[in-house]
């Protein structure tokens, strides 16, 4: 099925149908990781979801369009997710690395159109830590590449702070579970996990568990 | 766009004398220049919502003083590119590009407002650029945070919720004494005429007598900072370049009402503060006066 595009601000999203939804049926929304795409097709984790399954393109990755001048945050990434979710409705999501960030943060903002959320391993889930970084300026680049995934979203998304404090205000203001299934536990993941907004989980039960949760 | 046909003059105000661009990432920063080109160097930030030439009465002051003043648009504003992000950190890459196309080994950092906070947290990441710096009332007071306890999600929710409104979105344009009015509410200390010539130098014509500002409608306050206030002052502590720290004594929005009990303690070991009797908009409620002041910490 080819992608919906989907348009954000100054940029066009790449939605992916990779199943469709049956009648009246649920819809779960994949997040990739930081230089990463969305897959081609349902992930084999995911083989059992009975609804339909989308992916997201983020921002300067995959089949969506660069942010010219870059300046990505997840907070960005968090509106491309949002306008992803206005295209599909209610949704449980998945996601990956720097994904799964943006899936907790979208879980706390649209507590009312996300069922669950999954947060699993992949590239940028830690971020630039819990405290603001030293700068480095020196490389700062005049020119785009033009091709995705966008240096400076890899650079960026690799740098931006991610206080343990603010995950768990979107934890606690989520509806449905938040289920870590993350192995790496950088200080906001155990954050969420210490005042008990999200439990631990294997990415099989995930599943299952968002099923019931839907 | 029409091209204008009100020419509105203002006491002091001059053109800039020279027009160029630097680009960001692909990104096209507009940028303008008062002075002799072999001027000692001055680089100028503007506030949120506001524009280069919002200097066109103070640059030139320093300009007289035969400094070379460099002032860019920041992205969104006046005439910069508009972009799909706007962080804080684009801006601060945004502003060491224009610092990179200054070619003197060391300029001199005047900032008013969010700028004035920019370019301090600048001159702490690039310090062998720096010659000065001069924060203009942009300076978070380090007793009193503003910034609320907690997560405001409602607030969060209103912004996304612009965001998924975007393509239906454009400033609404009036006519020039209409747009003067609304931004002399924020000014009423400065008389309206300084309100209209600045509508014929930042806004866009877009009808016979109807403006729009050429700020993105895209930029709102952001919702949530992943940011502790205390960051704010600490970036003074960090600059090793000789600072002045310059407060408006007169408190109210949009400045941070910062105080000297709160900004002191943060002042760096070559760093000073002076008050001035001002609202938030020194550089153009006191120009003289405040050019005077920067010209001679410059020259000292």
């Amino acid at each position: 099925m080819s992608a919906r595009l989907l348009r954000h601000g100054e940029v066009g999203l790449a939605l992916h149908p990779l199943r469709d939804v049956p009648a009246g049926g649920h819809r779960l929304l994949l997040l990739h990781g930081l230089g990463e795409r969305s897959p081609s097709r349902v992930p084999e984790w995911a083989a059992t979801w009975t609804g339909g399954v989308w992916a997201l393109d983020f921002a300067g990755h995959g089949g969506s369009d660069i942010a010219v001048g870059g300046g990505y945050d997840p907070e960005i990434l968090l509106a491309d997710a949002d306008a992803a979710l206005a295209e599909i409705g209610r949704a449980a999501v998945a996601g990956r690395g720097v994904g799964a960030y943006v899936a907790l943060l979208l879980a706390g903002a649209r507590p009312a159109l996300i069922s669950g959320a999954v947060l699993m391993d992949g590239p940028g889930l830690a971020g630039g830590g819990p405290e603001q970084v030293s700068l480095d300026m020196t490389s700062a680049p005049a020119e785009s590449s033009g091709a995705t995934p966008d240096p400076l979203a890899l650079a960026e998304l690799t740098r931006d702070v991610r206080p343990p404090a603010l995950a768990c205000d979107f934890a606690q203001a989520a509806r449905g579970p938040i289920l870590v299934a993350a192995k790496e536990r950088p200080s906001w993941v155990r954050a969420i996990l210490e005042i008990g907004a999200a439990q631990e989980t294997t990415l099989a039960m995930a599943i299952d568990k968002l099923e019931v949760a839907r | 766009m029409m091209a204008s046909r009100h020419v509105v003059s203002y006491p002091g105000a001059r053109r800039p004398d020279r027009e160029r661009s630097v680009l960001s990432a692909g990104l096209r920063l507009s940028v303008v220049e008062w002075g002799p080109t072999d001027g000692r160097p001055v680089l100028l930030g503007h506030g949120v919502f506001d524009f280069a030439r919002v200097f066109d009465v103070f640059a030139p002051l320093l300009a007289a003083s035969g400094f070379r003043v460099v002032a860019w648009d920041q992205r969104g504003h006046g005439d910069s590119d508009r972009a799909h992000c706007y962080s804080w950190h684009a801006d601060l890459r945004d502003a060491a590009l224009v610092l990179a196309s200054i070619e003197s080994p060391r300029v001199a950092l005047v900032g008013h407002s969010k700028a004035g906070a920019l370019l301090t947290r600048l001159a702490g990441a690039v310090p062998h650029r720096v010659s000065h710096v001069v924060n203009i009332d942009g300076m978070q007071d380090g007793e009193r945070f503003l910034d609320p306890d907690g997560l405001d999600l409602e607030t969060v929710r209103g912004w996304l919720d612009g965001r998924l409104r975007l393509a239906d979105q454009a400033r609404t344009p009036a006519t020039l004494d209409q747009l003067a009015e609304r931004r002399w509410k924020a000014e009423h200390s400065l008389p309206i005429e300084w309100s209209r010539y600045l509508v014929t130098v930042g806004a866009e014509q877009v009808g016979p007598d109807l403006w729009r500002w050429k700020v993105d409608p895209a930029i709102r306050p952001r919702a949530f900072w992943p940011r502790r206030p205390e960051w704010s002052p600490s970036w003074l502590s960090a600059v090793e370049a000789p600072l002045l720290a310059v407060v408006a004594a007169r408190p109210g929005p949009p400045g941070r009402d910062a105080t000297p009990a709160g900004i002191g303690p943060y002042l760096p070991a070559r760093g000073r503060m002076e008050m001035l009797d001002t609202g938030h908009f020194v550089p153009f409620e006191r120009p003289a006066e405040l050019a005077a002041l920067v010209v001679g910490f410059l020259g000292s």
